[in-house]
């Protein structure tokens, strides 16, 4: 008896269908297709991250930070940012602290907060329609979902997080793009040396919004936008974000605009790299981070580092 | 169509276009040229039409690998078919519109891979666009998304002049015809 064989046509006919079918089934059906991408980016790697090197080298994303100084005043630069930042912290944690002590006297039960591990990872390659850059370090290096991303050229300066992960590689969602999510991220905007904790409790707050074109935008009322300048750096301070990425640096106010309501200022903040372009990050890989950006019922951070 | 060396273009163009794209984004807007479709409009050009549309769907498949989609959830994930099925279309128009033009003028490959690119694009779009309705595809106003698309496209038409005398070279591996002869003219010769 002769074997029935598809002719090619009909077997591209039936890949077209087949197709069309899995690009409109929704994501509930589909969502074990991430799980390809790892190993596809572990296949493409070898040829993309030296591409990404040779790229990083021609259009560096530290360029507009790096170079405008020479060397000895960017690593003074570099350790004021991560002092200011750590003292930054310091004074969240102490104020957490004394709600953690209030709660302990209502007889809630202590939780001891994660440790802090991290991680160094390598640029291999952008993926521009999604606003990500792919780093080669995965699931195996301990990377999970909501982990956060600060540049090695700037440990204190906040590229994204994490959002897709792979056996060797994850995606890290940059900040500047529009889709990130949540798309509103409060900051604490701190003048050059306010170093008082009453003064920092009074500095403006302002929630940012990614505005696409790599910077972020914000509205203050004018009395607070009288205490902005330009050049002031705005820190993450959200607890819808991971504790390992409050009180990084967001980047600094490029310009406070008009806006229509005569009452509110728009504020613009750049950051200090061009974060698609960054040559290497450093995951900050903490276990209350995994699971959300969505801190807790009373709004507090999620854990802290 | 020697399979192999199609394997091995694919992996660099795939590799360009993970690693060197974003050296050519304009600006922080998604405007960067892709290497991907250059390749599909190549082979769509000058191999076989029996070969063309199975490896517009492979290309298009990887594509769908490598651009995942941001979720309103936070994640992105992979969504397989625009890519695949815009890339068909490029290639199926490509194998239309070949018998019209001349080949080798460099112009040509730069202005079919624009149209190529732009139709993907649209498709692509399309389909997001459709998803979005009902699942959480998180996608910029249409007409920011149309805008960069068109742009990449037009991107992509001219880098494609740089790229065609390299894919020329290596085009005797990949087995395309050296000549077109007259009784294979037709579009889907």
């Amino acid at each position: 008896m002769a074997r029935r064989t598809l002719s090619p046509r009909a077997m591209m006919w039936i890949a077209c269908v087949a197709l069309i079918g899995a690009a409109l089934i929704p994501m509930r059906f589909t969502w074990w297709l991430s799980w390809l991408h790892g190993p596809f980016q572990t296949v493409i790697a070898p040829i993309s991250a030296p591409l990404a090197k040779v790229a990083s080298w021609l259009r560096p994303g530290e360029g507009n930070r790096a170079g405008a100084d020479d060397p000895a005043v960017e690593e003074l630069r570099r350790q004021v940012e991560f002092y200011r930042s750590e003292y930054l912290l310091a004074e969240q944690r102490m104020e957490q602290m004394a709600r953690v002590i209030e709660a302990l006297q209502d007889g809630v039960p202590f939780a001891q907060g994660a440790r802090l591990r991290r991680v160094e990872g390598t640029r291999i390659g952008s993926d521009l329609s999604a606003g990500t850059i792919e780093i080669n370090r995965g699931r195996t290096h301990g990377v999970t979902l909501n982990t956060v991303a600060v540049a090695v050229a700037a440990p204190q300066h906040l590229v994204g997080i994490v959002t897709n992960i792979g056996p060797m590689t994850s995606s890290v969602h940059v900040l500047t793009d529009s889709r990130i999510i949540p798309s509103l991220i409060e900051a604490l905007i701190v003048r050059e040396g306010v170093t008082t904790p009453g003064e920092i409790a009074r500095s403006p707050r302002c929630q940012f919004r990614p505005v696409g074109d790599g910077t972020l935008a914000g509205t203050l009322g004018i009395d607070e936008a009288a205490r902005v300048q330009s050049g002031d750096a705005a820190f993450l301070d959200d607890p819808y974000w991971p504790g390992s990425a409050q009180r990084l640096v967001m980047g600094r106010v490029v310009r406070i605009e008009d806006t229509d309501k005569p009452l509110f200022r728009r504020v613009v903040i750049r950051p200090d790299l061009d974060l698609a372009r960054v040559r290497a990050v450093v995951l900050r890989i903490s276990a209350d981070d995994d699971g959300a950006r969505t801190g807790d019922s009373a709004g507090n951070p999620g854990g802290q580092p | 169509m020697n399979w192999l060396v199609f394997a091995i273009l694919s992996w660099v163009a795939l590799g360009l276009e993970q690693g060197f794209r974003p050296a050519l984004q304009v600006g922080s807007v998604n405007i960067a040229p892709s290497f991907v479709l250059i390749l599909l409009v190549f082979i769509s050009l000058w191999v076989r039409a029996s070969s063309v549309i199975p490896a517009a769907l492979i290309l298009g498949a990887c594509l769908d690998m490598l651009n995942k989609v941001p979720t309103e959830t936070g994640e992105s994930v992979v969504i397989l078919g625009p890519w695949a099925l815009g890339g068909a279309l490029g290639a199926f128009l490509i194998l239309n519109l070949r018998a019209m033009v001349f080949r080798r003028n460099p112009l040509t490959l730069a202005v079919l891979c624009f149209i190529a690119a732009f139709a993907a694009q649209v498709v692509v779009l399309a389909i997001l666009m459709f998803r979005a309705s009902y699942d959480s595809v998180s996608l910029q106003p249409a007409a920011t998304e149309l805008t960069q698309r068109l742009l990449t496209a037009l991107y992509t038409g001219l880098v494609s002049i740089l790229i065609g005398p390299l894919l020329q070279m290596a085009a005797p591996w990949i087995g395309v015809r050296k000549r077109t002869h007259v009784a294979s003219v037709g579009p889907y010769a």
